[in-house]
């Protein structure tokens, strides 16, 4: 098992943009988890996550028996470069939708559109500077990049200034999204 | 009775920014034609005055996030200008090579992802990756180059920090740079297949009577300085623009539409206009392509501009290859001033066309006065005109085809809408005093 974790064991809250986290180029990749975000309060969400993450992953005392990178990205179009040879992609990021700050939608790539439909969800930039993580996964798809599975993970912001502090909720959505792929990596030992 | 339509066009899509149009017909004729700019108020010059003018460059250079170096070179040299800083060719040399960068980004992204879509019949970029995907992945890859070059350089992919008053903070390493050669020596060749694909496009045959405005420059393309040229008028001075050129509200935008002041005419910024009137600059290999593909000028067709682009791209990518392979770590990174009283402007070319800035300082290094005029303002006006003379020819056709090609027509100009808003005046009339 390789895991490859290129962010510092930062603490919640972290409010400071993501080291360098480029991949060995001899590792083979399998499992890709990528934190999406900025240091836009709630936006931080990402980031912060793939760090609980890490520290999981560490406290476990060995780790899952699957090759597994952790990256942070703040351009979601960086992920697209980093898809090669990835066989499960779990990305998070923070979203808005109809759902209370806090609320935590499990998508599966087959379900994107759909889901960002009937749920009102956007990953925002909604401009030319950027592409949003759906629009990135989708444009992998046209690409022929986009791993066989995809899971984003998505978790309700309400504020996006540039604040350390979280809205009430998002810290335990991040502890539980955290949880719940630690639990998905140790599963396929 | 003659049938009045009305096309509304809610939301503009794949251009930057918050903005839409509405467009009255009566019968065969065009009634009316609006440019709407309703992204809010951004008062940038408002909130420059007062703050001390080392902050200038990184403040502006939040206006946009896709062409910050352009704020960032025109405020830099217009306080220079007004502080009497002389910088050195080396630092000259390195903020062309970081307007390259910019270049290489803006035009790769908005040729394959925002304006090639138009010409397939697809709603975005992602839905051309499924006919094209080697072209997309190609857009993707310049744009990224773009970025690199902007990180190693200004330290950031997006707003760069290094840029100051009088330079740089700080030379980057020679490795920093020369690591990029490879990349680029591909760029090159790829910037050359993108605009030889480009230029296979179908154009509707469309051609407006344009005075084509832009920098020029006796021995070099134009991006950070020059003279005023136009297809139409004497060349002038960067100093003399707020004399030829005016800005102007316009009840139904939060952005200024600039005109030519003597006739109140529109007038086009952009690449189109840059290779007009500096074809004879482009690098050889973008000349050399000009020719290849049969590109005339003078070239009045606006939804060419997307050929003016990747010519532009390939004397970008050829420059910056020049700059990074003869790179030596120079010092000083910057010019070392001090504060004084006074004033200076200066005209840069954005991806999207000409740019002017002008500031006034106090003897404490704090801004007195900010102006700021950036391409999209400037094109406003002749986008509405285009698209008066545009409409004839497709408002027989429903009023969602009718809607999407003026949006073609808009797109074919990169408008950047979000770095075009500016609050409207407050006139106060109060009656019977």
């Amino acid at each position: 098992m390789n895991v490859n974790s290129l962010s510092p064991n930062i603490p919640s809250q972290r409010l400071s943009i993501p080291e360098s986290n480029d991949t060995p180029e001899n590792v083979p990749v399998r499992i890709l988890i990528v934190g999406v975000g900025s240091m836009f309060g709630d936006d931080q969400a990402g980031w912060l996550t793939v760090d609980r993450l890490n520290e999981l992953l560490k406290n476990n005392g060995g780790v899952p028996p699957v090759s597994v990178t952790i990256k942070l990205a703040t351009i979601p179009l960086d992920v697209l470069d980093w898809l090669s040879g990835v066989s499960c992609l779990h990305v998070i990021d923070a979203c808005q939708s109809e759902s209370a700050a806090g609320s935590i939608h499990r998508i599966e790539y087959q379900n994107l559109t759909d889901i960002l439909d009937a749920r009102r969800l956007s990953f925002g930039n909604h401009s030319t500077h950027d592409f949003s993580i759906s629009d990135v996964l989708k444009l992998a798809q046209q690409t022929g990049k986009l791993p066989p599975q995809v899971c984003i993970w998505a978790i309700d912001g309400k504020h996006f200034e540039l604040q350390r502090f979280l809205s009430p909720g998002i810290a335990e959505a991040i502890e539980s999204v955290a949880q719940q792929i630690h639990s998905e990596l140790c599963s396929q030992q | 009775m003659k049938r009045t339509r009305t096309i509304k066009v809610e939301a503009l899509t794949r251009v930057e920014g918050e903005g839409g149009l509405d467009v009255v017909l009566k019968g065969d004729s065009v009634e009316d034609v609006r440019l709407s700019i309703y992204e809010p108020p951004r008062f940038f010059e408002g909130f420059l005055r007062g703050r001390p003018l080392e902050e200038v460059p990184d403040i502006t250079a939040r206006i946009c996030g896709i062409c910050p170096v352009a704020y960032q070179m025109s405020a830099v040299h217009a306080l220079e200008q007004a502080l009497e800083i002389q910088i050195t060719p080396e630092i000259r040399r390195m903020r062309r090579l970081l307007y390259c960068g910019e270049w290489i980004e803006s035009h790769g992204l908005h040729m394959h992802l925002l304006h090639a879509p138009d010409f397939f019949g697809v709603a975005s970029g992602i839905e051309l990756a499924a006919q094209f995907p080697d072209e997309v992945n190609r857009g993707l890859r310049l744009k990224k180059h773009g970025n690199e070059l902007l990180e190693a350089l200004g330290g950031r992919a997006i707003h760069p920090v290094n840029v100051c008053v009088g330079g740089f903070y700080r030379a980057p390493k020679k490795d920093e740079l020369q690591k990029l050669i490879p990349d680029f020596e591909w760029g090159l060749q790829a910037a050359v297949d993108a605009t030889r694909w480009v230029a296979t496009f179908e154009f509707p045959d469309f051609v407006c009577n344009y005075d084509l405005v832009s920098l020029k420059h006796p021995d070099e393309y134009p991006m950070n300085e020059g003279r005023i040229a136009s297809s139409t008028a004497s060349e002038i001075a960067v100093a003399d623009y707020e004399t030829h050129f005016t800005e102007d509200h316009v009840a139904h935008s939060t952005a200024l539409q600039a005109y030519r002041t003597s006739k109140r005419t529109s007038y086009h910024v952009g690449p189109l206009a840059r290779v007009n009137l500096n074809r004879n600059l482009l690098s050889p290999a973008a000349r050399r392509i000009a020719d290849e593909i049969g590109f005339e000028t003078p070239c009045h067709n606006p939804f060419k501009a997307i050929i003016a682009r990747g010519l532009e791209l390939i004397h970008a990518y050829e420059e910056a290859l020049t700059i990074l392979k003869e790179y030596v770590p120079f010092k000083p990174s910057r010019i070392p001033y001090e504060y004084s009283a006074g004033e200076g402007c200066a005209a840069t070319e954005a991806p999207r066309g000409l740019i002017y800035h002008r500031y006034a300082v106090d003897d404490a290094g704090k801004v007195q006065l900010a102006m700021i005029v950036p391409p999209t303002s400037q094109n406003q006006k002749q986008i509405e005109n285009d698209l008066r003379a545009w409409l004839p020819r497709i408002m027989k056709q429903n009023d969602q085809q009718t809607a999407d090609d003026c949006e073609r027509l808009i797109r074919s100009y990169d408008p950047c809408i979000s770095c075009s808003t500016h609050f409207l005046k407050l006139n106060i009339i109060q009656q019977g005093q």
